[in-house]
């Protein structure tokens, strides 16, 4: 590869250079995940040190950690002091344990399951179906409840993205007036205890399974709504909570397939009575072009999860055969959007726009 | 609808410079996910599929025999990353990205080399390395890279493929930057399919060529040293550099050799040189050099990125000057001159000390 050949005339990569970054994309997952996993960025916290310090502490090899943190400093993680000492930039602090909306679970979560279940991609290719089950011998949510450190990770790395996610969403729209809120399916309630503590008039109901009510109980006390957020233990495919002027689903539609998410609106748009709001907090696709990580985001459901992100027009259509108008979408500071629907007048079980439509 | 000012589809706004970090960090966490897209691409021939034109998707998984929505939901990814483009009739077309992935495109099968099932895996397993210094292709693997390449033709075939299309590139910008004209005897210790051997022959006529390899390797590399104009120039020598290396040469090349090695490896590789070498001989080392301290990643980034391809994949490493110049007074050699190249790689010009 030349020289020359890196560059275009106009300074860009060139496409041979563009192409070997993507091809080496697995790279360096693996030497994020290295640092995530051995903690190097909670090593960091108080100062530099080498990778000599940091291998001793952690028991490595030291010339091959120092290879992976001199490339991961390329890429902006950590600042090379000229003494072979590593200091952390604003990037690498993601990576700290301690921080809200931590990164580090996620990167050591992207750099097992997903990524075998990523070199089995071509099983995908031919059945359509995730590669999971495939690779580990069982579902997800299977393999999550069997092996308990693999459910830890991946319990605290969904903890981490929900609170980038809530950060954003509650920047991004305006709650104000909404008095009662419930949130359908809402985890650990990160979500509406994010909305709650912002907005002192709401209320917040969070509606899930009873596995959650013990996690979500702290996290409302931790963050001094528990007087005005509470748990409420049901099931949302058989009904939904009702008497709210504000029904909230983050990233559960994208879980299901039509048929599935349909059920689910329609059990909220029956709880709604004919009024209020329903938000939902998902991907939108550009019906167009465009190089949104939207895209690669749907890909994780193809391979991981067995979900699906949608583009806007097939929101529309799944909304309106649940009975809702598509109101407006909101744009966060990461890639879930808001999507504000209310009650059409009446329900229209029409033809439902399949993903073959676009 | 979107809200004013703001449009869903607003590109890039997640992977400009000015991102945050949490977005910066999330493309380098799920950038398997974009080598694996890739990966895809390459093994189902798509971009073979499209040099006669635009297709469709549903056109496309009829002639891959891949699932219909799946192959759709890929090329959706392929289009954000770049690869491919969507024409305004929703069919999808090469960008010059993707020309690469055309198994007839010059430099594709270079580029594509990386993109093997057994690097995917070896990758996987960087963690075990970092953790034991061990290679992790010896330890996914249970024989480290050469044994697994002699046992296993069609790997090795793809990756000679691979490495000849690299060579060819290569061997342009080294033939310009050195002056072979004094040399009568050249041995290219490990001379591959003879690419970089017959550049130098042809811009130099008064230059005999020693091609030295493995016998398996040097039993197809006549191929590229065939035809008229290399009669009765060059000789093949088939043999192991860990044994000896043939004397009689006044240039030895090592091209893309010592990376390949730890420092004991090397050592050995280098001493049997020495020993080939006479007084007035010399040695060529074609290698990219580490510089001592990185200045920015798109500058570091094929060495870098080279470097820990060694460290998963062979237990070697990419050196800088001064650790080159180490191995190779270690060895019996005194660096004369660092000649940089047009392409990544530098000459190390060295003599018998």
């Amino acid at each position: 590869m030349s020289r020359q050949s890196q560059l275009a005339d106009d300074g860009s990569l060139s496409a041979q250079m563009a192409l070997r970054q993507m091809l080496t994309g697995g790279w360096l997952t693996q030497a994020v995940y290295v640092v995530a996993k051995l903690g190097v960025a909670d090593r960091l916290k108080d100062g530099p040190q080498t990778a000599e310090q940091l291998s001793a502490a952690l028991q490595v090899d030291a010339s091959a950690l120092y290879r992976v943190m001199r490339t991961l400093a390329g890429y902006g993680l950590f600042e090379e002091d000229g003494q072979r000492g590593f200091r952390l930039t604003a990037l690498g602090r993601q990576l700290q344990s301690a921080v809200p909306g931590s990164m580090r679970a996620l990167a050591i979560w992207n750099g097992e399951v997903p990524y075998r279940a990523w070199g089995s991609v071509l099983h995908t290719m031919k059945t359509g179906r995730p590669a999971v089950p495939h690779v580990l011998g069982m579902r997800l949510f299977d393999y999550l409840s069997e092996d308990r450190e693999a459910g830890h990770v991946f319990d605290e790395a969904m903890t981490g993205l929900c609170q980038q996610v809530a950060q954003a969403v509650v920047s991004a729209y305006d709650f104000s007036g909404i008095e009662q809120l419930v949130d359908v399916g809402g985890g650990q309630g990160i979500l509406v205890a994010s909305i709650a503590s912002r907005y002192p008039g709401a209320r917040g109901v969070l509606f899930d399974r009873p596995s959650v009510v013990e996690e979500a109980t702290r996290v409302f006390r931790d963050m001094n709504v528990s007087d005005r957020c509470r748990v409420v233990v049901g099931d949302f495919f058989e009904s939904v909570h009702g008497g709210a002027d504000a029904y909230l689903l983050s990233s559960v539609i994208h879980d299901w397939d039509d048929e599935h998410a349909l059920k689910i609106l329609r059990n909220c748009r029956r709880a709604m009575n004919g009024r209020g709001k329903l938000l939902l907090v998902e991907c939108v696709i550009p019906d167009s072009g465009g190089p949104l990580f939207s895209k690669l985001i749907d890909l994780q459901m193809l391979v991981v999860t067995g979900g699906r992100e949608r583009t806007q027009s097939q929101f529309e259509s799944l909304l309106a055969a649940a009975g809702f108008r598509l109101n407006k979408v909101v744009q966060t500071a990461v890639p879930e959007c808001v999507i504000e629907a209310v009650p059409s007048q009446a329900a229209s079980p029409g033809r439902l726009r399949s993903d073959a439509d676009d | 609808m979107t809200d004013s000012g703001t449009s869903v589809g607003s590109p890039s706004r997640h992977g400009s410079p000015l991102a945050p970090p949490q977005y910066v960090l999330a493309r380098l966490m799920t950038g398997y996910a974009v080598s694996q897209m890739v990966y895809v691409a390459w093994r189902l021939g798509l971009a073979d599929l499209l040099t006669e034109g635009p297709r469709s998707a549903d056109d496309l998984a009829e002639l891959t025999h891949a699932d219909r929505s799946t192959l759709r939901r890929i090329m959706r990814g392929l289009v954000a990353v770049g690869v491919l483009r969507q024409t305004g009739r929703g069919l999808f077309e090469l960008s010059e990205v993707g020309e690469y992935l055309r198994k007839d495109f010059p430099g594709s099968l270079g580029v594509m080399a990386v993109c093997s099932e057994e690097s995917y895996l070896a990758w996987g397993h960087l963690l075990h390395t970092a953790t034991t210094g061990e290679t992790a292709f010896d330890h996914v693997f249970g024989v480290d890279r050469y044994q697994y390449l002699q046992q296993n033709r069609e790997a090795a075939g793809s990756f000679n493929l691979a490495m000849a299309g690299l060579s060819t590139q290569m061997a342009d910008a080294l033939i310009a930057a050195y002056d072979f004209s004094r040399v009568t005897r050249v041995v290219d210790v490990d001379g591959g399919d003879g690419a970089l051997l017959r550049a130098i022959l042809k811009e130099n006529p008064n230059v005999f060529g020693v091609l030295c390899d493995t016998p398996y390797v040097v039993a197809e590399a006549a191929g590229q040293l065939s035809g008229e104009e290399m009669k009765g120039r060059y000789e093949v020598v088939a043999g192991n550099y860990f044994e000896s290396v043939p004397a009689g040469g006044d240039l030895y090349l090592l091209s893309h050799v010592l990376h390949n090695w730890d420092d004991e490896n090397c050592l050995r590789i280098l001493r049997n040189c020495r020993a080939a070498v006479g007084p007035e001989g010399g040695l060529l080392i074609a290698e990219m050099i580490m510089p001592a301290r990185l200045e920015d990643a798109s500058s570091a980034y094929p060495l870098v990125m080279t470097d820990l391809q060694m460290l998963v994949m062979t237990g070697g490493c990419e050196r800088t000057e001064e650790e080159f110049g180490e191995l190779l007074s270690a060895a019996g050699f005194r660096p004369a001159r660092v000649i940089p190249t047009r392409s990544l790689e530098s000459l190390i010009e060295c003599v018998p000390a």
